[in-house]
């Protein structure tokens, strides 16, 4: 195969990766999903990347990819993290169901409806401040749920 | 001769500050440093005179020195240099036959010196300033006994003397202008001495008021003589060069190096200009017709501040200022524009005619007035229209009876306020006439100055007030008749008008000075219930001034017109030795027999008509009261002239400053408004997109990319 | 030469912010009472400022500078300096700033109850903007302390004000701020033209005005710049119709705000004028001439006719700032040496007098918590001493002669009138003489609004609104000096009998007390100053002569003559030292 034709190879199956990780973001609801779309775009410009930097027959591309990766894999776990906070308030994976944002004039947009379960009253842990001691109310550390 | 001039003004302004900082300590004491320091003032000032007389009537000085002034610069105001280059050349529109020297075009400096000046008019008006400022202290000690303000009283005196005595001696234009000022806030001060009596503060603010608007005037003419002649000062000054030693001189507005040649004196329709501003300052500091309103209302302060500075100093200063500047008004003459029939007006006819028309028109209010104070306050109005006629008039005479007058006035109307006062001090701070009557037992000595001060008003032969007045009025007849003999018909007619107007003034002025006193003294005893037991005759403090200025009263007059060294003295002011002027003196002119008899004539009619009127019963003056009733109620309303200001100028400004802020709120601040809302109107606009869907983010993310994406395939060549 | 000074200079303008950092620092914790400390950090500055004031040699000089890398260097294109000077416009204003912050800490000793730490290093932070301003040479150094006086001047509006802060606080900021952005962008155009005439990159403003006299722009472009530098200078000034912002930030600001505003900040303004448009504009400043001047008189008298009807004294006040500043662009726009060097010193009249009286009313405020006038009468009665420097600060603000306000007006009206009189086309000098005349007229409206509301507040029969007597003492800690009323009105009261019974009041109830020591010496100086300038004005003006007649050298008088026409000006060298040291009376010769 000549260079040129992998590159386009690679550049189709880079495209291709980015296209579909494109449309699921935009078209899916479950963050989740949402999440590995992003993951799959960016996965398609590092195919694209390796695909350039080997045409060009520089490590460029490919040191990019690598420092992609790292990043994609620290985004992951904040994302990730961000996911499972959003999931324990809501109790659920539906991103339609996090609108606050929005201004006050514009009314929440949801296609389907999804049924309301948050559970607000759960008992969160806190954060401990740091620096000086917090007020101690000997109830709370008697009736503690968990630690 | 220079500390004499300096120590003059500088010993009231101590006792000021003395006052003003240890009043609270020295309470009923406060009087003392004034009185010792404006008395030491007086003496000074007799010096002074004595000493400038010497040197100005000094044979031995060159005959062709234009008068004699001496000047000493304490400090420099401002002085800035080469500001200043006047456009037109000086001298134009003069009469030929004068050289004219034009002085080098160059640029002027603005260059003030805090200066003092000593010339026989300046001796003359603070020996007179400081002398009845004394006798008014010493009066006020008694009369303000007991006052709250005791002290603050003898401060505002003792800066006021300050203020008008630098007024007189000051030599520049700004410095005159300050002072002007200066004795114009101590009156409002001292108007509003009782500042909760809330017709005493709006008199204070109205009184100043009326004066800005003269001021305005002032100022204007200020500029206008910055701009024409380059200079503001009255005397030459020299600068010298520290580099090149080069000595440069600047002729002053009045220097002695301009007075020698008429032809250096702005002409035409700027020196017109200059003087009719002037003329308005001087008719709001000395209450001449169109700003006369605020005197009578001034009438609230306590009455030594009547006497003081609404009788005999500060409102002269408007005479002062006109006698000063003759050489301007002189030179005015001649503009094209200006012409009454065949001759050309110059500013001093019109300085005359004011004055003519308020000697009469104030004469005229004053005879209806119940309130003593303000029958004297437009008697002031009245009698300091005569010196504007004097020095209107313009001749040499004319100005120095102009200022004659001045001084006996000042006598004889300070007598007259203080012995009012006395009255009101006895009556429990009551003065209207119409509830008392009769007092001349009760007060005699109070009685009898007032009566002295009657005569010498009302132009009663021997008295002093008979001379000034018909020196005045005989040298308004003879201008009249010298223009007639000059062929200037117009002209004559209008001084002999101005001549039959000052006569019949002459009448109404001893009517309602005697009416006053035959309503006070005269007639059955009648006291207020508000007197209470203050209703005897004033203590010593307070009639002892009363009789020193009843002698001067009656006798300065007779003094001065038999000796003839007031005149002789007078014209070695540097403003009045001026050619034009100086060429009209005639030394020991024949005295005007005839104008004399005319008007001891008037005066007695006066009196005459006023004891038919008011002695007795007056039934009569009722009659006449309710037959003239439309008259009566126009001169007791003071000729509605403070309505119908209220209407032309006072509500418009009010109703224009009622819209300006309407304007202000909605208008002005709505077009900000306006210009502040279109961003958040921007806002509102692009405000549904924020839709907190975090697909429809994305989406907005790939189309941006897309159009980014598109510009840069599209983009020719790229 | 004097390298000491230049760093007793840096000292002086940094020190402000040193103190200020120092108070947050101390106060964090909300225990300690740092008003001691702020007003050690003031009284400093002031000496500090007193003394370089001091050896200020005048004719012309530049004092004190300092010239260091900043942002950039010598060899980058961007080369930003850190450089201060003096000289004689900025000179006095200099001085004043340090002056007011003393009487603004002093009034807000107790008027603040608040979040005192804050405020008072807010103040500190503020001196330190307007020292910078008056002493910047560099012109981006300029523009940072020109908007640095902003910020804190916010928070004093926002957080302290009255019951309308906000609004007020960001109309104020908003306003000022959308003129400075274009006063930004006319600075860097000066720069870069000075960059493509001479090939030099530089920020300094006296290379820049050197440079653009050289080469001066093209007209047209001359006069966007100058509308640039019009809009933000213009709308600190407050020219009309640009001054809504003012009697509304006025009104709110607290008592040091108003004082501060009136008397430093808006004068950075017609600084701004005569320090860039000035020297550096000469063609956009003669055509925008008459019209400046046209608004000038119309803020004078509009300002004086609003200001009539006021019924709020803080507002009132803030209009006769209006007007005011009215006279100071008329002067400074009259285009002559006297006209502007009135202009100058008006603007440090203006200061002192408009400051002393926010300062005062403040003080009124303080004790009654009102500003409505009608709610008060015959003050005088109760607070002597305080209605005594409120007639001062009134007088010398209505121009009495004698006071500070006479010389500066009398100069800059004489100086316009004699524009208007000299000036060549016939029919644009009658306008100008107009414009005198109306002006001079404004002077009468002032003398008429302000002795009204000293008749309403001050005169008359006692008439005071309801107080809690210990209203003002709560909130005091024990070290607060609220024992010491310097004048009771006991003595006052001594004789209160009174023979001619003109309604007085014989006993005065208890009620608010008079002026204290601490207000006392809040207003002392300001009153030193005010009979400094009126007794002596050329002591001053000696100052600040050399360097407005720089700005405006003899030949450029036939420019601005001919308005219509500009004409590219040639540059004149500076005068020779040795007659720049021998003073100013006597340079004539040299200079023809």
């Amino acid at each position: 195969m000549s260079e040129t034709a992998m590159l386009h190879n690679s550049l189709l199956v880079g495209a291709l990766l980015f296209g579909i990780g494109l449309i699921g973001f935009i078209s899916r609801r479950n963050m989740i999903v949402m999440f590995l779309c992003a993951e799959m775009m960016l996965q398609g410009v590092s195919v694209s990347l390796v695909a350039w930097g080997r045409f060009h027959d520089n490590w460029g591309g490919q040191m990019l990819v690598i420092f992609i990766l790292t990043v994609a894999a620290c985004e992951a776990a904040i994302a990730l993290g961000l996911i499972l906070m959003l999931f324990q308030r809501s109790g659920r994976l539906d991103i339609a169901a996090w609108q606050d944002l929005r201004e006050d004039s514009v009314p929440a947009y949801v296609d389907r409806e999804i049924v309301e379960v948050r559970e607000e009253n759960k008992l969160w842990p806190k954060l401990t401040p740091s620096g000086i001691e917090p007020p101690v109310d000997p109830e709370e550390i008697m009736h503690r749920e968990h630690v | 001769m220079d500390t004499l001039l300096i120590l003059i003004p500088a010993l009231p302004l101590a006792g000021a500050i003395l006052v003003a900082l240890f009043g609270r300590q020295l309470k009923e004491l406060s009087h003392l440093p004034i009185a010792v320091a404006i008395g030491t003032s007086c003496v000074l000032s007799l010096f002074l005179l004595n000493e400038v007389n010497q040197k100005a009537t000094d044979p031995a000085r060159p005959a062709n020195a234009v008068g004699y002034e001496h000047t000493v610069t304490l400090w420099t105001w401002a002085d800035l240099p080469d500001v200043y280059q006047p456009p037109a050349p000086l001298g134009a529109n003069q009469p030929e036959g004068t050289a004219t020297p034009s002085p080098a075009a160059r640029d002027y400096s603005f260059d003030i010196g805090v200066t003092l000046r000593a010339d026989p008019l300046t001796c003359i008006m603070l020996s007179m300033v400081t002398f009845v400022s004394t006798l008014v202290t010493i009066y006020g000690a008694g009369y303000m006994h007991g006052d709250r303000g005791y002290w603050r009283f003898f401060a505002y005196i003792g800066l006021f003397v300050f203020s008008m005595t630098m007024l007189v001696s000051v030599s520049n234009f700004v410095l005159l202008y300050v002072f002007w000022e200066a004795v114009g806030a101590c009156s409002y001060l001292l108007v509003g001495f009782w500042y909760e009596k809330p017709s005493a503060a709006a008199a204070g603010k109205k009184a100043f008021l009326v004066n800005r608007v003269g001021d305005f005037g002032f100022a204007l003419a200020l500029f206008l003589i910055w701009s024409n002649y380059g200079t503001l000062n009255f005397h030459d000054t020299t600068i010298t060069n520290t580099v090149t030693q080069v000595s440069e001189t600047t002729m002053g507005v009045l220097g002695q190096m301009r007075l020698a040649d008429p032809a250096l004196f702005v002409g035409g329709g700027a020196a017109m200009a200059i003087c009719l501003l002037l003329t308005l300052g001087a008719c709001g500091k000395s209450a001449q017709f169109p700003l006369h309103v605020w005197l009578p209302d001034a009438m609230e302060g306590p009455t030594p501040v009547s006497a003081l500075i609404h009788a005999a100093t500060m409102v002269t200063a408007g005479v002062y200022m006109v006698t000063r500047c003759t050489p301007l008004f002189v030179a005015s003459a001649g503009v094209p524009a200006f012409h009454l029939g065949d001759y050309p007006v110059d500013a001093g006819d019109v300085v005359a005619i004011i004055g003519g028309f308020t000697a009469l028109f104030a004469g005229l209010i004053a005879m209806t007035q119940h309130d003593l104070k303000r029958v004297l306050a437009y008697s002031t109005i009245s009698q300091l229209g005569y010196m504007f006629l004097g020095v209107g008039t313009g001749t040499m005479a004319a100005i120095v009876a102009g200022m004659f007058h001045l001084i006996t006035h000042a006598f004889f109307k300070s007598l007259l306020f203080l012995g009012a006062g006395s009255v009101m001090h006895a009556m429990g701070g009551i003065i209207d006439m119409r509830k008392f009557s009769g007092l001349r037992h009760l007060m005699p000595v109070t009685c009898l100055t007032f009566l002295v001060g009657c005569l010498a008003l009302s132009g009663a032969p021997p008295f002093s007030g008979f001379f000034s007045k018909d020196d005045i009025l005989g040298a308004v007849h003879d201008k009249a008749h010298h223009a007639a003999e000059l062929g200037h018909t117009m002209r004559g007619n209008l001084y002999s008008s101005l001549y039959w107007v000052g006569m019949i003034a002459a009448i109404l002025t001893a009517f309602y000075t005697f009416r006053g006193f035959f309503l006070t003294f005269m007639g059955p005893e009648k006291i207020p219930a508000e007197a209470g037991h203050h209703a005897h005759e004033s203590p010593r403090m307070m009639t002892v001034p009363l009789m020193i200025l009843s002698v001067f009263a009656a006798f300065i007059g007779g003094v001065f017109f038999f000796w003839h060294g007031f005149a002789d003295f007078l014209r070695r002011t540097p403003s009045l030795a001026f050619k034009p002027v100086a060429d009209t003196f005639v030394a020991h002119a024949e005295p005007h027999w005839d104008v004399m008899l005319t008007s001891s004539f008037g005066a007695l009619l006066g009196i005459g008509i006023a004891a038919y009127l008011y002695l007795g019963k007056n039934t009569e003056a009722k009659f006449l009261a309710e037959r003239l009733g439309p008259l009566y109620r126009l001169s007791y309303n003071k000729f509605y002239i403070d309505e119908i200001y209220n209407a032309l100028f006072v509500l418009p400004t009010w109703l224009l400053a009622k819209l300006s802020y309407v304007l202000d709120q909605n208008v002005i601040d709505g077009l900000v408004n306006l210009v502040g809302w279109i961003p958040r109107f921007g806002g509102r606009l692009l405000r549904s997109l924020q839709t907190g869907m975090v697909q429809f983010y994305a989406l907005a993310m790939v189309l941006g990319l897309l159009v980014l994406i598109a510009a840069l395939v599209i983009r020719p060549g790229g | 030469m004097d390298n000491w000074l230049n760093i007793l200079l840096i000292l002086t303008v940094m020190l402000p912010v040193a103190g200020a950092l120092l108070v947050w620092l101390l106060g964090w914790s909300g225990r300690t009472d740092i008003r001691p400390l702020a007003l050690a950090v003031s009284l400093v500055t002031l000496g500090l400022t007193g003394w370089i004031i001091s050896c200020y040699p005048g004719g012309g000089k530049e004092l004190a500078v300092s010239n260091f890398s900043w942002l950039g260097g010598p060899d980058s294109i961007v080369n930003i300096r850190f450089s201060l000077g003096l000289d004689g416009l900025g000179l006095w204003l200099f001085g004043l700033s340090s002056l007011l912050t003393l009487t603004a800490i002093l009034v807000s000793w107790e008027a603040i109850t608040e979040r005192r730490t804050a405020f008072f290093g807010l103040l500190l932070l503020l001196e330190t903007g307007m020292l910078g301003v008056f002493t910047a040479r560099d012109i981006i150094l300029f523009y940072i302390f020109f908007e640095f006086t902003l910020i804190p001047l916010f928070f004093l509006i926002g957080i302290w004000g009255s019951e309308d802060r906000r609004y007020a606080a960001v109309k104020f900021f908003v306003f000022t701020l959308a003129g400075s952005l274009l006063t930004f962008l006319s600075l860097l155009a000066i720069v870069l033209w000075n960059y493509t005439a001479t090939g030099q990159m530089t920020f300094m403003i006296g290379e820049l005005v050197a440079g653009l006299q050289q080469h001066p722009m093209d007209a047209s472009l001359q006069l966007w710049v100058f509308l640039g530098l019009f809009a933000g200078f213009a709308i600190k000034v407050p020219l009309f119709p640009l001054h809504t912002w003012l009697p509304l930030a006025h009104t709110q600001a607290p008592t040091a705000g108003s004082v501060i505003l009136a008397g430093i900040l808006l004068k950075i303004g017609t600084y701004g004028f005569l320090r860039f448009s000035l020297p550096m504009l000469p063609d956009g400043t003669a055509v925008c001439t008459p019209w400046i001047l046209w608004l000038s008189v119309i803020g004078i008298i509009y300002g004086a006719l609003v200001a009539l009807v006021q019924t709020d004294f803080k507002r009132l006040i803030a209009y006769s700032s209006v007007s005011h500043l009215g006279f100071c662009m008329l002067g400074i726009f009259a285009l002559n040496s006297l006209g502007m060097e009135g202009g100058t010193l008006q603007m440090i009249n203006h200061g002192l007098s408009t400051g002393g009286l926010f300062a005062c009313v403040g003080m009124i405020y303080e004790r009654y918590h009102t500003r409505q006038i009608s709610e008060f009468g015959g003050l005088a009665r109760r607070l002597p001493f305080l209605a005594f420097f409120t007639l001062v600060f009134t007088f010398s603000s209505i121009g009495l002669p004698g006071m500070n306000g006479f010389a500066g007006e009398f100069l800059l009206l004489a100086g316009m009138f004699q524009r208007g009189w000299s000036e060549s086309p016939e029919q644009l000098g009658t306008q100008f003489m107009w414009i005198a005349v109306l002006a001079v007229s404004g002077v009468v409206l002032g003398a008429w609004y302000m002795l009204y509301m000293i008749q309403r507040i001050f005169f008359g029969p006692l008439k005071e609104p309801e107080v809690h007597l210990d209203h003002g003492h709560h909130d005091h800690g024990p070290a607060s000096p609220a024992g010491t009323t310097a004048h009771g009105t006991s003595a006052h009261d001594s004789h209160a009998h009174d023979t001619h019974g003109h309604g007085a009041i014989a006993t005065l109830p208890p009620g608010v007390p008079d002026l204290k020591l601490r207000e006392f010496f809040a207003l002392a100086p300001l009153v030193v100053f005010v009979f400094w300038i009126g007794l002596y004005p050329e002591f001053f003006l000696r100052s600040i002569r050399p360097n407005v007649v720089d700005l405006f050298p003899p030949a450029a008088r036939d420019l601005y003559k001919n308005y219509g026409d500009p004409i590219k000006r040639p540059y004149v060298e500076p005068l020779d030292e040795a007659i720049a040291n021998a003073g100013p009376a006597h340079s004539k010769e040299a200079a023809q």
